[in-house]
């Protein structure tokens, strides 16, 4: 029963969508209001509809209906109950379900918030986005349906089908629920119950910007409000991205077993790209909100980034690049270029229509190369080159050596670590020049002025790095570039809040939320370049200081690294609940002499259907000065005499994880509402809506 | 007697760098060399820079499967050998190919790996000065233009107001 309503209501949401694509256009272009608001409806029970094979396919999931060949795919028996939540999106079916789901979601919401303020926009903002749904439930429902079920037919065979088959019968439940493959073991961990859905937000978060850019394109709207519709979207999906991103390194900290948290895997760098290009767009749209100018190259930038987000997508569920993270190789793959290809081709079309038509011209143009808008505009340029030389070495070297020279190559780490470095310090640098310029016109001599506070902190404190024993040329150029941007950050926040305090009398603290409150855009901005800045001198330390070795210990046997000393124990074995076999290994970790910790590095092992699946668990002190990182290689089984331990010492790592929070706070200081969210939803749509005849008339 | 001092300070100068020679023969001689035990250090020093062959993007230090274990074990048993890092990852490139290495051995792909996109972000700076140039001096003429427009409008202004009142 479970499977024949997700299938139903997966079914007429396509449908849904098909027409909320034909009254929304075709209403508006004859000027016809009901029709459009049927569009608009048809768009509303789409997501109804997802939203009900969404919550189908969960509790086939939860109540173990192993009959549908999805659940027997990502669940069994022994998994506990949290699994079970994550498992949705565990295996392809699901997740392009979720992906559906949630980028329904993001539509709904959107109607809700701008149906009036927006109304010229709305109805070709509501196709476009309804064309990506449909397209993405055609490819579940043709391709990765997860509502198919397991059938014995009439001649013994085994069949999997989305409708029951003529003459066959239902599998035995207990054979069923005995062979349940269960959730990837990788896809065991706290992470694995965020990292996914916070990337799928992000990545369909990006949809509404791009359907509210085309929508301008298309609609001949091209004033400022497909960016006030679309900018506070574009800063939620960056927050989500952010997480995902940064959600997914704490994940491969974890579980890996590397000692790293960033590969440079194809899959890694796929969600990257949209990143890339979306922080470009966030700062990109303020010189058009401002100066009413870079018109053309914020459609580029918005295209880019939803084009990016198809192009990770269709990299990652098609096979075209292999990784820990994609998905295994399927059928999507051509439907799923050809839906990208036509849809970026479409959008440049469109682009190049409105700009042969003048529509696109700038009202302003560049005075001083260190006004405020040049300097953005070479922030953006160095986004797009880190965005070129990631795709290049991620998608463009491998697949061309292979289509034209038969050569599978790969591009590792130590090409990514050659290209980037330079451009993200620019980037830095950037960070701390930029917001110190004025907007028109900007003297240079006004902006040393600016940066002198900024660098004489940075100087005192590299002074106490090198004080403390930090004394490699190329780390302290690196710190000096990225603590410059946080200074600049830190100082230009603490002016605002002591003028707040000399001119109101307030205690700091009531200053700083004060400038939030009035000026959340710039002083969230401060915050997250301030969490960039911390982030970044994680990624330093831990780069450059990272080091690491490898022994076999026998029981009570030390190993030494730097100024450390690891004792191996003992080993047990343990079956856990789940019925995974755990060898645990007990490690005492010293300091300097004193002892600090013990740790429980283990290997798990999954026996699932056919074959084993394993997984490394690292036993980490954690500090704000390092890491200490073990993990158990393996170890011999008679007589558990001796294991072999890979320790790692991560210096500053986990400024990663505190920077990253700073920097989400930040973004979402700048993207909260300055009214309340039901009010805003109400007053969309208390009043009749006009048509396009009424709107024409008033000169809209 | 001169000369005869001068050859016995020779001789004596020779003997004097014949000894740590003779002793050092003797070293020689008398001691076996010192092999350093091949690390788990050493062997990972070399995977981090290789690849798995089968699972692709995962490097072969960090890899957890059986063949992986075997591949590092191959490493380990070159090393003993006596085998470069270098001759190595060659015998790696040649068995499983270019993927197994992170930039690619041949110049050729190698040098497009690396210089294609330096190369593309160089050219987009140049178009980017260029184009912000070009828009700076479209900004001066049209300035220059509508200053000498503004101008013969006056001159002409002028000239009919000139008219009007001789007129």
């Amino acid at each position: 029963m479970l499977a024949e309503i997700g299938l139903f209501a997966t079914g007429f949401s396509l449908l849904s969508a098909l027409y909320a694509i034909i009254a929304s256009v075709v209403g508006e272009r004859i000027a016809n209001e009901r029709i459009v608001l049927t569009g608009r409806n048809a768009a509303l029970l789409t997501f109804a509809l997802l939203t009900t094979a969404t919550v189908v396919l969960q509790t086939a999931i939860m109540t173990q209906e192993y009959q549908i060949a999805y659940v027997w795919s990502v669940s069994s028996p022994p998994m506990p109950t949290f699994f079970r939540w994550t498992a949705i999106w565990g295996s392809q079916a699901g997740s392009l379900l979720f992906w559906s789901f949630l980028m329904s979601a993001f539509a709904a919401a959107s109607i809700a918030m701008h149906w009036k303020n927006y109304r010229r926009l709305m109805p070709y903002a509501i196709a476009i986005m309804m064309a990506v749904v449909a397209f993405f439930v055609a490819i579940t429902l043709s391709f990765e349906n997860p509502f198919e079920r397991w059938w014995i037919g009439e001649d013994g065979e085994v069949l999997r089908t989305a409708l029951i088959p003529a003459g066959a019968a239902a599998p035995d439940a207990h054979r069923l629920s005995a062979s349940a493959q269960g959730l990837n073991p990788m896809l065991r961990h706290f992470g694995m119950a965020i990292h996914p859905p916070m990337l799928y937000l992000g990545f369909v978060g990006f949809i509404v910007p791009f359907a509210f850019g085309a929508a301008a394109l298309a609609s001949g709207d091209l004033s400022t409000n497909w960016i006030k519709a679309s900018r506070r979207w574009a800063l939620i999906a960056w927050i989500f991205l952010s997480l995902g991103l940064v959600l997914g390194g704490r994940w491969a900290y974890d579980v890996l077993g590397w000692g790293g948290y960033w590969g440079w895997d194809p899959v890694e760098n796929a969600a990257l790209l949209p990143w890339l290009t979306g922080t470009a767009l966030l700062h990109s749209v303020m010189i058009q909100e401002k100066r009413s100018m870079l018109k053309t190259w914020n459609m580029v930038l918005v295209i880019t980034t939803f084009s990016a987000v198809i192009f990770g997508t269709f990299a990652t569920r098609s096979g075209l690049v292999e990784s820990v993270h994609s998905f295994a190789r399927s059928d999507i793959g051509f439907p799923m270029f050809f839906f990208w290809f036509s849809l970026t081709l479409v959008s440049v079309l469109l682009l190049i229509w409105r700009r042969s038509q003048g529509r696109l011209r700038d009202d302003h143009r560049f005075k001083n190369i260190f006004s405020r808008e040049s300097l953005f505009v070479l922030n953006n340029f160095v986004f797009m080159a880190l965005f070129g030389v990631v795709f290049w070495g991620s998608f463009g070297a491998p697949i061309l050596s292979e289509m034209f020279m038969d050569t599978d190559i790969t591009l590792g780490t130590d090409y990514f670590m050659k290209v980037t470095p330079p451009l993200f310090a620019v980037l830095f640098v950037l960070m701390g020049v930029a917001p110190l310029s004025a907007w028109g016109m900007t003297s240079i001599k006004r902006l040393g002025r600016s940066l002198v506070i900024p660098f004489i902190l940075t100087a005192l404190t590299l002074m106490l790095l090198v004080s403390l024993g930090m004394n490699t040329p190329i780390a302290i150029i690196t710190y000096a570039i990225v603590l410059l941007a946080g200074w600049v950050a830190i100082v230009e926040t603490g002016r605002g809040v002591m003028a707040r305090v000399r001119a109101h009398r307030e205690d700091p603290f009531s200053a700083f939320f004060a400038l939030l409150r009035r000026n959340p855009r710039r002083y969230g901005g401060y915050m997250v370049h301030l969490g960039v800045t911390i982030v970044g001198l994680g990624i330093v330390g831990s780069t450059l200081f990272q080091v690491e070795t490898q022994r076999t210990l026998a029981v009570g046997e030390s190993l030494t690294i730097e100024n450390y000393e690891l004792r191996y124990d003992s080993v047990r074995q343990e079956i856990a609940d789940d019925n995974r076999i755990m060898d645990i290994a007990e490690v005492t970790v010293f300091r300097n002499g004193e002892m600090i910790t013990t740790l429980s590095p283990r290997r798990d092992f999954f026996q699932e259907g056919e074959g084993t699946n394993s997984m490394t668990i690292a036993g980490t002190h954690s500090t704000l000065e390092n890491d200490f990182y073990v993990i158990l290689v393996g170890w011999e089984e008679i007589g558990a005499s001796s294991a072999t331990f890979k320790v790692y010492i991560n210096p500053l790592v986990n400024l990663i994880w505190w920077g990253s929070i700073v920097l989400i706070l930040g973004t979402v200081f700048a993207v909260w509402p300055k009214e309340m969210l039901s009010v805003h939803v109400r007053q969309q749509f208390q009043q009749p809506v006009t048509g396009r005849r009424a709107l024409a008339g008033k000169g809209i | 007697m001169k000369m005869r001092f001068s050859l016995l300070a020779l001789f004596v100068i020779l003997l004097g760098m014949s000894l740590p020679l003779a002793s050092a023969q003797e070293d020689i001689v008398d001691t076996e060399p010192v092999v350093e035990p091949v690390t788990d250090d050493d062997v990972n020093a070399i995977a981090k820079d290789l690849y798995c062959p089968v699972c692709e993007n995962i490097p072969l230090d960090a890899c957890g499967t059986s063949a992986c274990e075997d591949w590092r074990y191959e490493i380990r048993l070159q090393l003993e050998a006596g085998r470069t890092e270098q001759q190595i990852v060659d015998d790696f490139v040649a068995r499983f190919g270019d993927r197994v290495v992170g930039t690619p051995q041949d110049p050729v792909l190698r040098a497009l790996s690396l210089v294609t996109p330096l190369l593309a972000i160089a050219l987009g700076l140049f178009f980017a000065v260029r184009f912000f140039l070009q828009y700076q001096r479209d900004e001066e003429t049209t300035t220059l233009a509508t200053d000498k427009q503004a101008q013969d409008d006056s001159t002409s202004y002028k000239f009919l107001l000139e008219q009007d009142i001789s007129g």
